[in-house]
């Protein structure tokens, strides 16, 4: 039993269900609704108040009159409800756009292009078995996928349980796959086969060893004989990766709830290629093509995962598709090798036409730059923007932190980060060569602020050029905690 | 319309445990807006009368409202994320953290993993009143803890 975990999630349910509110009286029970129709309509109309009070908050923070050094450009436009349409001109796309943009399914286009940079987290998989003289499908095997862990040793609750190399494990199934579970000396353990019981996993695992030394695979010779090591990659917890994110949406714009979580489908890709030196695991799982490329749709092996995985290109790239229906996923990965091929400038870039369309609500005017606040409009995103000499350049805002909207674009060559602070100030560090946890205040970028008098912020930093790496995250006593924060923008290619 | 006699008698013994279900699934700023809904909707009916087990009925209830608003429960979530972080959420604390773990899982992994490590239920007593199967139970509490071992650790 994982006890600490289970200790943990029991008390995270117990405060939700403190925080419940009292039932209110039976008299105060409204009939329902005669019909769904209006019930719907209710709904919209009260998610649609939840937007303009958000909104309302937001721009009335953003545009409030001007401190010293800094300037409102244009008259406040928060007293107007936002928009129930978006602006037609601006969010359609000219011929000549479409034609530099790839081929996308039903209609989408890309609304948003970043890039991140993700440490590595210790992990191993080995893939014990025996291939088909083809060489294509595995006749007897199994599949171990490790990775580091402080819990104890043991299971998780409510699975059928089986002993295990001297502790618990946990057998469940995943698409009629056996999938066993357990810890052990710090490692978290998962087994997939299809070919062998959970009876038969356990007879061979018994007796094969843990490498150790701060590995947290098998050795490959304590595997019996008739079901050798085919493959393993083992994760090296120093190296960076670097991922590229994509947000799709249709053409007259995606959705977005208050908070600019948007449903549409995104698609990340992950280059293992530095944390990896021989395939990962999707690639072991699938299914090998007589081209000697692998395809290995992760979903139809583990339905419950909301992610596809898909393999572009075994051993460098890893595709996660999230948010889109199967017919959108299986549309995606016919396109990815045109996106891929695709300009990411001439992405941004059209992506940032079409977000400059969405209706001005409040500008910020500071000397490096002007910061002006798009969109707002029910179930349509929000964009910043940053003008500068002219030039102005739009992002989807606040897809990561709902609380302070901030995006950032390389304009003319210098890479700019900008935003709001609504509640907690962001501070900006160069993670370059230093991933530390904790960071001085003082050791931040400086950013130049517009104070308003509510508390909120409208502010702007310019990135030095030997910088390419930046974590964010709130302070806190002069310090910036940056253990929370698992991932890092990078300067756009 | 008026609800009568029996259908007040439920309500009132049902009404708190339902609402703090719901809170589980939809956070607690909606909780009472959901099952209030679903409430109604169960009680000003006739059918429910024929049930045998009305509690299980209703959670079942509210996991479908949870699931058929999907949409606006991510939306809900999201906002109980803000409130918490901004500390506005109901009387009672909740970590931000557990708001943000809660919102990855699923509708119905929220409502086992609620009735599993809060109510003590038992795995087949979790799928009566859910309407699912014990494997089925015991696959979403696998999945849903294996996701809060990696936010809430």
């Amino acid at each position: 039993m994982n006890h600490a975990l289970d200790v943990e999630i029991r008390r995270a349910m117990g405060e939700l269900d403190s925080a419940a509110p009292s039932a209110r009286s039976v008299e105060a029970l409204a009939p329902p609704a005669p019909d769904a129709p209006r019930r719907q309509g209710v709904l919209v109309a009260a998610t649609a108040a939840a937007i303009l009070l958000l909104a309302g908050v937001i721009w009335a923070k953003a545009s409030r009159d001007a401190t010293s050094g800094v300037m409102l450009v244009s008259p406040t436009t928060v007293a107007s409800p936002p928009d129930s349409t978006p602006a037609d001109e601006t969010t359609t796309t000219s011929a000549t756009e479409a034609a530099n943009e790839p081929a996308l399914p039903d209609g989408l286009v890309v609304w948003n292009v970043g890039e991140g940079l993700m440490p590595g987290r210790p992990r191993s998989e080995q893939l014990f078995g025996q291939l088909d003289p083809s060489g294509t499908t595995m006749e007897r095997g199994f599949l171990v996928s490790a990775y580091a862990t402080d819990l104890p040793a043991g299971a998780p609750p409510g699975d059928s349980t089986v002993p295990i190399r001297g502790t618990i494990g946990a057998v469940s199934e995943a698409a009629g796959i056996p999938v066993l579970h357990w810890t052990e000396s710090g490692i978290a353990f998962d087994v997939y086969s299809r070919t062998l019981s959970a009876e038969e996993i356990v007879s061979v695992l018994d007796p094969m060893v843990l490498r150790g030394q701060g590995l947290l695979s098998f050795d490959p010779d304590s595997a019996p004989a008739d079901l050798p090591l085919i493959v393993e990659s083992e994760s090296s917890p120093t190296i960076i990766s670097h991922n590229t994110y994509f947000r799709l949406g249709p053409i007259d714009g995606p959705l977005a709830d208050p908070m600019n979580d948007l449903d549409d489908p995104r698609i990340t890709i992950s280059d293992w290629t530095a944390s990896f030196e021989s395939p990962a695991r999707i690639i072991a799982l699938g299914v090998k093509q007589p081209d000697g490329s692998y395809e290995a749709p992760v979903s139809s092996y583990l339905p419950q995962e909301a992610p596809a995985r898909y393999v572009l290109d075994p051993g460098r790239s890893v595709i996660t598709i999230t948010g889109a229906s199967a017919a959108q996923r299986q549309g995606i990965v016919d396109s990815l090798p045109e996106l891929m091929s695709t300009d990411r400038n001439i992405l941004r870039d059209s992506a940032s036409r079409r977000l400059s369309g969405l209706p001005e609500r409040a500008r910020v005017a500071l000397s490096i730059g002007t910061v002006v606040m798009r969109g707002g409009a029910t179930d349509k995103p929000t964009a910043l923007c940053l003008v500068v000499d002219a030039s102005e350049s739009c992002r989807l805002a606040g897809l990561t932190s709902p609380m302070a909207p901030a995006a950032h674009a390389v304009v003319d060559g210098t890479w700019y980060f900008f935003g709001i602070d609504t509640e907690f100030p962001q501070a900006l560090v160069d993670c370059t060569n230093d991933w530390s946890d904790t960071v001085p205040v003082e050791a931040t970028i400086p950013r130049q602020t517009s104070q308003e008098a509510d508390g909120a912020t409208v502010w702007i930093a310019a990135i030095p050029s030997d910088v390419t790496c930046i974590r964010s995250d709130r302070v806190n006593d002069g310090l910036i905690n940056l253990a929370g924060s698992t991932g890092a923008s990078a300067r756009p290619s | 319309m008026v609800m009568d006699a029996d259908a007040v008698a439920a309500y009132e013994k049902y009404a708190d445990e339902v609402v703090r279900f719901a809170s589980a699934v939809v956070g607690p700023s909606s909780a009472e807006d959901v099952a209030a809904t679903v409430m109604a909707r169960v009680l000003y009916g006739s059918s429910w009368r024929s049930v045998a087990n009305l509690r299980a009925y209703l959670f079942t209830a509210v996991t479908n409202e949870a699931r058929s608003q999907h949409r606006a429960t991510r939306r809900r979530w999201a906002r109980e994320s803000a409130d918490a972080r901004s500390g506005t959420v109901s009387d009672a604390f909740v970590r931000a953290e557990v708001i943000d773990a809660v919102r990855t899982l699923s509708v119905r992994q929220r409502a086992v993993v609620y009735l599993t490590y809060w109510i003590g239920a038992t795995s087949d007593e979790v799928a009566s009143d859910l309407g699912v199967s014990v494997r089925t139970v015991e696959r979403e509490l696998t999945t849903a803890r294996r996701r809060l071992e990696v936010l809430l650790r």
